[in-house]
């Protein structure tokens, strides 16, 4: 579960891209799926078996992946949402409890939504605009941790000189820092808000349940993670933390307010604790409560990825795709200045011993780009000529040094995460880089746990750090800024964990964030993507694919693009 | 020296009376401990085939390179053309990839050569488990011997510093001390692979040696009552010829054995710690790591899970069956 941590990970990120903009037209969502939408029958007990339970399932503090497909697709509905269609259409959004993808106005910085009729919490009261306000107002809270914060980045507010939010949520008295008209209730049925600069795609950021509804009267705080007041087609019925969480029918939810959610199962039952490599072995040997199950916030082992692919009787119970994450190598460019250098490290680099460290071709494909190929702003490009020669060039490294004028072999300290396949794929690039004396790596092992604040040390950062980003909503604007943004290479625990701070780079970056035009947009994503992988700040090494199992008795499980998991969404057991 | 003196049937079946007549070939010899010990461990079969297989595995790792040289192997070299990258990067052939060029085949998802990895490995392991053993003795037998013999202050001082370090979760430390200590060594000098080692050693041996200062402590105190003691003092010998000259050379046994069976454990530690990921890094082998990474493996190629896991339960067999033919031999009263 590297990937899914990583994601987690982004928490400390998010928060450092106050001063990114971007700035496009609204209303995406174009439709066209090919792909028939799931069928199925209504009844039996569909069961999620996880290694561990949720971190959080309250909307405003869920960030890892699993958790927001989990609370997403079964409690907590958002104004938009993403399609339920195998393919990288899942990636496209639709209205959800709105009627539409939302109005911009004012450059877009003004985003207006008019709510479905018919729209109820579980207890039976409507849903309404003081609700989603309500909601969006705790994540202001420092008792509601963990989650994104699009909503102090993103918003119209006041800020305090370090940069934070005047207001401090809806549990401390004291000021409303614009809070109050950033995010306006004009009548129970629309809701407008405003943010600090023209954002194009700020319904994608909607999508989070960051902006989800929680009903005033029933919130706990801190404790909501247990008592979360479902508006989906499914509620709480027993949460034993850690050990079990039981789900029935919603009757307040109405099917007909909502054009995503199929809800076939009567009954959703997630248990928990199991080791990564039994819950493999209970999906092979289709049994037990398995066999109505899915694989949730696991993946299959790379151990088993052969067996589990190669045998027709379990591939056909199986779901095997891009999960959306690149991994690549980050260069720190305040310690390795020279470009020759970073460009002679990307050409030295065997992305093909690296990718059998993980696995094989099954693992991923070797990545050319930062932006993966399931994002609109992809580009196809292949600077040093991977996709041919993926072994890498040892006598043209060696070449590049000697134009660089450095004495070989070079020094390079290499930062890894403390993981049995990630140290050997670093061991992988060391040996590769060590070829013909060009470089001398010493590989930095770092805990898992402490990774990535231990790398986002500007100071103490190795010369390379191996890293992977998996963008918050599918577009440039997710992956290009966070990762090489000037304004970020000095921000302790940023992810520009290249340090980049490079004037031609940050000069696109602010044109790509002004372009109106989507499509414009994502084309520009695509030049920026080249130009950074010419400079060679970071070396993209893979396109991650996640391959995860079903039972015998679930219908209609595919693996949707922008989870990275299978959706939970249409799954049928009866 | 009583019964257990009659270990040579020539001096057995000796007759006294023939010995005077001058009719004996062969004379009655005296023999030194350490003759006797030697010669009641020879005849221990277990304990010799034991001690064959520690000898064996030392050379092993002694000779690492020149047994990889002789294969033709690199424990490093990652040798992508024998895995099917395509299918998990599993070994491909029979037997996880056993062929000519490599004897025990070689490792899933690298391709590194398995019998390279294996005596290589052997090194790091002995190396970690004879330095860490070779610290907590040094350290247990000096502090202990000092405890018993001195007595009074010293003796309380040095008993609560082993009861403070027996109940320090040493475990916890190692795991939340590791960036810290690398971090200190790396400016010292030593980095990468080389920092775990030391530290891994340093930590071993360091919370090791009380177990070992307790035993030499109370073998102390009931040495030094003892009349030989006595005389040595009332001839005016010092404290540090009682300790050293005197006291000792009879700790030798304990220490000796003590130490073949600490061996094993701190092998096993190594692997344990190796397994938790404060251990070994890559890309040195070691046979803690080599288990760790093969139990992931144990449907999909359980021939590289077997590697490991044999040759650690034959050394640590090895080293405990050595360990106990050698306290039978050195202490006559334990017996059988």
């Amino acid at each position: 579960m590297t990937l899914l941590a990583t994601r987690a990970q982004k928490v400390a990120v998010v928060g450092a891209c106050l001063a990114l903009a971007v700035t496009a037209c609204g209303g995406s969502g174009k439709s066209k799926s090919s792909t028939k939408g799931p069928t199925g029958k209504k009844g039996g007990t569909l069961y999620l078996i996880n290694d561990a339970d949720f971190e959080h399932i309250d909307p405003q503090r869920t960030y890892v992946s699993n958790a927001l497909n989990f609370t997403e697709r079964f409690m907590n509905r958002t104004l938009v949402t993403y399609k339920s269609v195998p393919g990288p259409s899942g990636s496209e959004l639709v209205p959800d409890m709105a009627t539409d993808l939302g109005k911009a106005s004012d450059n877009n910085q003004t985003w207006s939504f008019t709510f479905k009729d018919g729209l109820k919490f579980q207890d039976g009261t409507p849903v309404t605009c003081d609700d989603f306000k309500y909601g969006t107002s705790r994540g202001f809270s420092d008792v509601i941790t963990d989650g994104p914060t699009y909503a102090y980045s993103y918003l119209k507010i006041d800020l305090a000189p370090d940069g934070t939010p005047v207001y401090k949520g809806p549990y401390k008295p004291g000021p409303n820092g614009g809070f109050d008209s950033a995010v306006q209730c004009t009548d129970p049925k629309h809701i407008v808000f405003h943010l600090a600069r023209p954002i194009g795609d700020f319904n994608y950021t909607l999508s989070l349940p960051e902006f989800a509804a929680v009903p005033k009267a029933k919130d706990t705080k801190d404790k909501y993670d247990n008592n979360v007041v479902s508006n989906g087609p499914y509620k709480i019925e027993t949460y034993n933390r850690s050990k079990n969480l039981t789900l029935v029918r919603n009757t307040n939810w109405d099917p007909k307010t909502d054009t995503v959610r199929k809800a076939f199962p009567d009954k959703v039952v997630v248990e928990m604790g199991a080791d990564p490599a039994v819950i493999d072995t209970q999906f092979i040997s289709d049994t037990g409560d398995a066999k109505t199950g899915i694989q949730n916030s696991t993946n299959v082992q790379p151990q088993n990825l052969n067996r589990v692919l190669t045998d027709p009787n379990l591939r056909k119970r199986a779901v095997n795709g891009f999960d959306g994450f690149t991994l690549y190598i980050a260069i720190n460019t305040k310690k390795v200045t020279n470009p020759k250098v970073r460009e002679a490290i990307n050409t030295a680099v065997n992305l093909e011993t690296y990718r059998g460290a993980y696995g094989g071709k099954e693992y991923g494909d070797y990545a050319t780009s930062f932006i993966s190929p399931a994002l609109k702003s992809h580009k196809s490009f292949d600077v040093f000529g991977t996709k041919k020669n993926p072994n890498g060039d040892p006598a043209k490294a060696a070449s590049l040094l000697k134009e660089a004028g450095v004495t070989t072999p070079y020094p390079l300290k290499f930062d890894v995460r403390n993981r049995p396949a990630t140290a050997k794929a670093a061991a992988a690039i060391k040996e590769a880089l060590e070829r013909n004396g060009n470089f001398k790596v010493t590989l930095n092992i770092i805990p898992a746990d402490q990774y990535y604040s231990s790398i986002g040390k500007k100071a103490t950062q190795g010369d390379m750090s191996g890293a992977g980003w998996g963008p918050d909503w599918p577009n440039g604007s997710s992956v290009v800024p966070p990762l090489f943004a000037s304004s970020l290479a000095a921000v302790e625990g940023s992810s520009n964990y290249s340090q980049l701070a490079d004037p031609a780079i940050q000069s696109k970056i602010d044109a790509a964030n002004k372009e109106t035009d989507l499509t414009k947009q994502a084309k520009l994503w695509g030049d920026i993507d080249e130009d950074i992988v010419k400079d060679g700040a970071a070396v993209p090494t893979l396109w991650t694919k996640t391959t995860q199992m079903f039972g015998s008795g679930v219908k209609g499980a595919f693996l949707h693009s922008f989870y990275g998991e299978i959706d939970l969404n249409a799954l049928s057991v009866a | 020296m009583t019964a257990p003196l009659t270990t040579d049937p020539s001096a057995q079946s000796a007759n006294p009376e023939a010995i005077l007549a001058g009719q004996s070939a062969k004379r009655i010899e005296g023999r030194s401990l350490g003759q006797i010990a030697w010669l009641r461990l020879k005849r221990d079969r277990v304990a010799m085939v034991s001690l064959g297989l520690v000898i064996l595995f030392l050379l092993v790792a002694i000779l690492a390179d020149v047994l990889a040289g002789i294969e033709g192997q690199n424990p490093l070299k990652f040798n992508p053309g024998t895995l099917d990258l395509d299918k998990g990067a599993l070994p491909r052939g029979s037997f996880g990839g056993v062929s000519a060029d490599h004897w025990l085949g070689v490792e899933p998802s690298t391709g590194r050569d398995l019998f390279a990895r294996l005596v290589f490995g052997a090194r790091t392991s002995l190396i970690v488990a004879l330095t860490s053993t070779a610290l907590s003795v040094g350290l247990g037998s000096l502090l202990g011997v000092m405890a018993g013999f001195f007595g009074g202050k010293i003796d309380s001082l040095i008993s609560r510093g082993m009861d403070l370090i027996l109940a320090f979760p040493q475990l916890l430390l190692l795991i939340a001390l590791t960036p810290v200590a690398i971090d200190r060594l790396a400016t010292i000098g030593i980095g990468g692979s080389a920092a775990h080692l030391v530290y891994l050693i340093g930590v071993i041996g360091f919370f090791g040696w009380p177990y070992f200062g307790r035993i030499i402590r109370g073998q102390t105190l009931s040495l030094r009552e003892r009349e030989f003691v006595d005389a040595s003092r009332s001839l005016g010998a010092t404290n540090s010829h009682i300790l050293f000259k005197q006291l000792l050379p009879n700790l030798v046994a304990p220490i000796l054995v003590y130490s073949t069976l600490i061996i094993p454990t701190y092998i096993s530690l190594e692997a344990a710690l190796s397994y938790l990921g404060v251990g070994v890094i890559e890309p040195t082998p070691s046979w803690g790591k080599m288990l760790n990474d093969s139990v992931t493996y144990s449907y999909a190629d359980p021939t590289y899970l077997m590697i490991p896991g044999v040759a650690l339960f034959a050394l640590v067999l090895a080293f405990n069956l050595f360990g106990d033919g050698l306290r039978d031999a050195l202490d006559p009263k334990a017996g059988r």
